[in-house]
């Protein structure tokens, strides 16, 4: 245990300051055979030491794109980070890439049916990083592994260390991808929609898990999440993406008391509400609805992407893209309309 | 048992007799999948999908069933639908047994009964025109023909949002929220009474799901459609419903008025169930019940309370029956033998 975290205190140069991730002007595309599909165009965002970030969008808005150019996963080819920074990590060789991935910075899936390997047991998995990353020797590693999974909740976990992943139900594989995220200790997490394959009394018990490792081990996390509710209770900073875009970026806080961009504020206001004692709750009261659908990322709208459905949009937005810009500390908008 | 089986009768005549009219009546419906389980062993396992359930739908509102995944909540809107044939149990849609019915009664029957699926994307033929999935309707049921039939078509677009254009687009050239307006077209071709709606919503993005609720309210006033609305998301399910049902391993454990259901919860499972839906609020401090572990298996229920398991406030009582719906209150049912 105590090896663990000397090794992680001991930072590589690079990442020494409060600043655990810096992304500058990331750009990501798919070059397909309908056309170059820009899925990342141009974000920037920190992530600091211990907090949590949340990037919120809809379905095909960039998030996961972002996470896996982070990791430098995106599948190549089709795939390829065309330009931006993401701290010095783009410029590191594969081998030393491997060095920082899950030793560093690991990463939870959205399916932990699919995101483990069916034909290796539990403890197998998370062994093979502690093996791999810490040099444990094997018998070290398989009691650090049952450590690590009664640290994340499971049960009996010297029994469940030799189970296979379908002898595991949906929250405990979820409890199994954690433990292995956790498991070198690292830097960063990003969790990519972790409870959204998850019942809804399963993935409270996720988010509470992840809230107490956060505490525990203070470690940074990138939550991407498509639930406004998830991310209220977890995240500490909020970056709203659309279209490739990060649109509006500010402290949760912010975020859910006064948001800015028409594309936030319709998100916020599309979800059914109610009051605590539930007197606000009145059938028939219309949903406000975000018009239009999203744009596909091949054939995207000139100037703001968000403009044709936009309710306030006037007419530069539809000539030129504004910019994400600062429009009161730590709140940034990307709005015409705003600045 | 058979005491159980008594009270269970009682309670559940008194939901019949409460309330006006109801389009739709379950009784004692139960659904048991075998699984084999193993090779070589002769026992007979069952997955009790729908194990003695028991409500009523009334004329004209929406009912919502909620559960997490596997308690059964697909299971007992496709049984409705006798689109699954019970293991045992009555159906009565307008006082008629559809569990009886033969194939002709039952063609005329699903023109009043109709659902929408939960992922618009396999739910509509890839190989067809939008207007030949939506005639598909009138040719089965030998409803209008020619043009008469043709302009029908173009009105079931327009009441659902579409443009006449799509008549001739294949499914694969829309969004999921406008797939899934499509689906609603289909489904009010045949200008049913009642609408199994199952997780109509869930694979919608976000600022897609509101347009879909929107529509299908709008529908369910204009056409004074009865509906069983499926999800598991809470917050929509209190939105749209009038009654909410929660279900919890293949049986329903607390019905009640939705804005009584969600503001005085008395099972406890309702309970740990609604403090964990995420509050898209930062403010919102309320206190949460965790509950233990997972699911039980649905093939091993055990003969006491199907929630003693994860229950965090049972009782030894709890071990020696296996409680029938209480009323707890004015048109409010828990199945606890703490609320009784």
């Amino acid at each position: 245990m105590t090896s663990v975290i000397q090794q992680s205190i001991t930072p590589a140069s690079n990442i020494r300051s409060d600043l655990i991730l810096q992304v500058s002007g990331l750009k990501t595309s798919f070059f397909t055979s309908e056309g170059i599909v820009n899925a990342v165009s141009g974000i920037d965002f920190d992530v600091k030491r211990g907090k949590v970030l949340g990037l919120v969008g809809e379905s095909g808005c960039g998030k996961t794109v972002t996470a896996l150019s982070i990791m430098r996963l995106v599948p190549d080819p089709p795939g390829r980070v065309v330009s931006g920074k993401v701290t010095d990590l783009l410029t590191l060789t594969e081998k030393q890439m491997q060095s920082i991935r899950g030793r560093r910075i690991s990463m939870i899936f959205q399916e932990p049916t699919t995101s483990l390997n069916p034909v290796f047991t539990a403890g197998n998995q998370i062994m093979e990083m502690l093996q791999h990353h810490l040099g444990m020797d094997k018998r070290k590693a398989l009691e650090r592994s049952i450590e690590l999974l009664a640290q994340v909740g499971i049960p009996s976990p010297e029994q469940r260390v030799h189970e296979y992943p379908h002898q595991l139900s949906g929250g405990m594989r979820q409890r199994v991808m954690i433990a292995m995220a956790i498991s070198c200790h690292p830097d960063l997490v990003i969790a990519d929609e972790p409870t959204t394959a998850l019942d809804v009394t399963i993935q409270a018990q996720i988010l509470n898990l992840l809230k107490r490792l956060r505490e525990e081990l203070g470690m940074a996390m990138i939550l991407i999440s498509h639930d406004l509710g998830v991310i209220a209770e977890v995240a500490d900073e909020v970056a709203i993406m659309y279209a490739g875009r990060i649109v509006e970026h500010t402290s949760k806080e912010e975020l859910f008391e006064n948001p800015l961009h028409p594309y936030t504020q319709g998100l916020l206001a599309s979800l059914p509400r109610f009051d605590q004692t539930g007197e606000a709750h009145k059938r028939r009261e219309r949903l406000k609805a975000i018009s239009g659908t999203v744009p596909r990322l091949s054939d995207l709208p000139s100037g703001c992407t968000f403009h044709p459905r936009c309710p306030i949009a006037v007419e530069v937005c539809q000539k030129e893209e504004p910019e994400l810009l600062e429009v009161s500390p730590n709140h940034k908008v990307r709005c015409w309309l705003r600045q | 048992m058979k005491t159980e089986m008594t009270i269970q009768d009682r309670s559940s005549k008194n939901s019949a007799t409460k309330g006006p009219d109801p389009i739709l009546s379950v009784r004692h419906l139960k659904k048991y999948f075998p699984v084999r389980s193993g090779w070589f062993t002769q026992e007979e396992k069952f997955v009790h999908a729908a194990d003695d359930v028991s409500f009523d739908i009334r004329r004209g509102e929406v009912l919502g069933l909620v559960g997490e995944s596997g308690c059964g909540k697909t299971t007992l809107g496709r049984l409705l639908m006798r689109l699954l044939e019970p293991t045992s149990g009555q159906v009565l849609f307008e006082g008629r047994d559809i569990i009886q019915m033969g194939r002709r009664q039952l063609r005329v029957l699903r023109q009043k009964i109709q659902i929408i699926f939960q992922d618009p994307y396999a739910s509509l033929n890839p190989r067809m025109t939008v207007g030949d999935i939506l005639e598909e309707p009138f040719i089965v049921h030998h409803l209008e023909a020619g043009s008469e039939r043709r302009s029908k078509i173009q009105q079931l677009l327009a009441t659902v949002g579409l443009s006449g254009d799509a008549i001739s687009r294949y499914p694969h050239e829309f969004s999921g929220g406008q797939r899934q307006r499509i689906g609603i077209a289909r489904a009010l071709a045949t200008h049913p009474e009642f609408i199994v709606a199952d997780e109509p919503v869930s694979s919608l993005d976000v600022s897609i799901q509101a347009q879909i609720i929107n529509l299908l309210e709008d529908l369910q006033e204009e056409y004074h459609l009865s509906m069983l609305f499926i999800s598991h998301d809470l917050n929509i399910v209190r939105h749209i419903s009038d009654r909410v049902a929660v279900m919890y391993l293949g049986r329903i454990v607390e019905i009640a008025d939705s804005r009584e259901l969600f503001t005085r919860p008395m099972h406890p499972y309702t309970q740990a169930l609604l403090s964990a839906i995420p509050i898209p609020d930062p403010k919102s401090k309320r206190p949460r019940i965790l509950l233990e572990g997972d699911l039980p298996s649905p093939v091993e229920i055990p003969a006491h309370c199907r929630f003693y398991s994860r229950c965090p406030k049972r009782i030894p009582d709890c071990l020696k029956i296996d409680p029938p719906l209480y009323e707890v209150g004015n048109d409010h049912q828990a199945a606890c033998i703490l609320v009784k």
